[in-house]
C-alpha cells in the first residue's frame, strides 16, 4: 500500500503586530504518525522599514507532542530593523508561525507558506 | 522556485515570469511521487527526462519510519546540463545539499544521472520507510545570446512604488559555440517608498552557482524603478542565457 503523503500551499495570509513579543500568526495542526517539512516566506513594513525571510523546519508527532528534528533552517534574512524576526515553533501538537516586530511600530506582515508530509 | 510554482498567479500579490505549472505525477515542469522501501539500499523513486538544457532542479523528501522512530527530511537542487556529445545528463559540479534534517544520518536523499535522465533516489535505514518526494524544473523561458564579457539586462522587473519585494531568479546559461553552460537561483529583498527608486535590501542571496566558466555570472541588479536580471558571458564566447523569476510583494 502506498504511504499516505500530501503537499499543500502556498497557503498565503497577511497579520500585523504592534509590540516586540513573538506573536503566532499560523497555528497548523499536525496529525499524529506523521513528518511534516515546511518551508515559510514571510515580508514585513513599517513605515521607514522593511525585511524580507525565508525559513524552513522538519516537525513531526510520534504518538505525542509536536517536535522540531534538529534546528529551523534560515535561509534567507534581510531586514532593516534588527529586532525584527520569523520563525518556526512548536506548541502542544500544533506548529506555529511566530513574527516580532519592534515596540510602538505597526509592522504589516505578508505570510506564506508550503508543506510536505509523509505518514 | 521553492515554495512557488511556476506562472502561478496569486491573487494578492505574487507576480512571475515564468511559464507552465507542477503538480500531477510527472510533467516537464514538475510532479511528485510516494513509496516505501524497507532496507538501507539507494532506490530510484523518480527518473526524470531533462528536456530543458540546462534546466534547475529542485527536489524535497520527507521520509518516516513506521515499524520503530525514523524521520528525515530533505532539499536538493542541482543544475542539470545534456552533454552535447553524447546526449546524456550531466550534473554540472556536484548536486546541492540544501536542507538536511534526520534522525538518522544513514538516510539521504541525491540525485544522480542515468543516460538521459536524472534520477531521485533516497535511502533509509533498516525497517521500513514512507517517502513522499516531489520536485520542480525552473521554468526560465526568457532568452538572449551574449557575446562578450560585459553584464546585459536580461529581465526587467518593475517594482512597485511603496512595496517590499521577495524576488527569486533562476538563471541558466548555455555555450552555444562550444561545450560550456551554467546555472544560478537567486534571491534578494528590493523595495521602493516615498516614490524613490528601486532599493536592494542588503545583499542578493545567490544559493546555488554552478558554472564551467568561471568568469560567466548573472545576478540582481535594480535601476530607477525596476530590478534587473543580468547576465554576464565571456568574450569570444557566445553565451545563451535564460532566466524567470518569482516575485512575492508586500504593498
Amino acid at each position: 500500500m502506498l504511504p499516505n503523503a500530501v503537499c499543500a500551499g502556498p497557503v498565503t495570509f497577511v497579520a500585523q503586530t504592534t509590540d516586540n513579543i513573538y506573536r503566532p500568526v499560523e497555528i497548523i495542526a499536525i496529525p499524529n504518525n506523521t513528518v511534516y517539512m515546511l518551508e515559510v516566506r514571510a515580508l514585513g513594513r513599517s513605515g521607514s522599514d522593511r525585511a524580507g525571510y525565508i525559513r524552513r523546519a522538519l516537525i513531526y508527532r510520534e504518538g505525542g507532542l509536536a517536535a522540531l528534528q534538529g534546528v529551523v533552517n534560515t535561509p534567507l534574512t534581510r531586514e532593516s530593523a534588527g529586532t525584527w524576526d520569523v520563525t518556526i515553533q512548536v506548541s502542544g501538537v500544533n506548529v506555529q508561525i511566530v513574527v516580532r516586530g519592534a515596540a510602538e511600530q505597526t509592522v504589516d506582515w505578508q505570510m506564506s507558506y508550503t508543506f510536505e508530509e509523509v505518514s | 522556485m521553492a515554495g512557488f510554482p511556476p506562472g502561478i498567479n496569486m491573487t494578492f500579490a505574487v507576480r512571475g515570469g515564468g511559464g507552465g505549472g507542477s503538480g500531477g505525477m510527472s510533467d516537464e515542469c514538475g510532479g511528485f511521487t510516494v513509496n516505501t522501501y524497507a532496507d538501507n539500499a539507494y532506490h530510484t523513486i523518480a527518473s526524470l527526462s531533462v528536456v530543458r538544457n540546462p534546466t534547475i532542479i529542485e527536489v524535497r523528501a520527507v521520509g518516516r519510519r513506521t515499524d520503530a522512530a525514523g524521520r528525515a527530511g530533505y532539499v536538493r537542487r542541482a543544475v542539470v546540463y545534456r552533454d552535447p556529445s553524447s546526449g546524456n545528463a550531466v550534473i554540472l559540479n556536484a548536486f546541492d545539499t540544501t536542507f538536511t534534517r534526520e534522525l538518522n544520518t544513514v538516510w539521504n536523499v541525491r540525485l544522480v544521472v542515468n543516460g538521459y535522465k536524472v534520477e531521485i533516489q533516497v535511502r533509509g535505514g533498516a525497517g521500513t520507510v514512507n517517502w513522499r518526494v516531489s520536485w520542480v524544473f525552473s521554468p526560465v523561458t526568457r532568452g538572449m545570446l551574449t557575446t562578450d564579457g560585459v553584464y546585459h539586462t536580461l529581465q526587467i522587473i518593475p517594482i512597485l512604488d511603496d512595496s517590499v519585494c521577495l524576488l527569486e531568479v533562476p538563471v541558466v546559461g548555455l555555450r552555444a559555440d562550444a561545450d560550456g553552460s551554467s546555472g544560478y537561483l537567486h534571491r534578494a529583498i528590493v523595495y521602493r517608498t516615498g516614490g524613490g527608486a528601486a532599493t536592494l535590501l542588503k545583499t542578493v542571496d545567490s544559493s546555488l552557482t554552478r558554472e564551467t566558466v568561471v568568469a560567466w555570472d548573472s545576478t540582481i541588479q535594480v535601476s530607477g524603478n525596476d530590478a534587473l536580471i543580468v547576465v554576464r558571458g565571456a568574450v569570444g564566447q557566445t553565451v545563451s542565457w535564460k532566466s524567470s523569476y518569482t516575485l512575492e510583494e508586500l504593498i
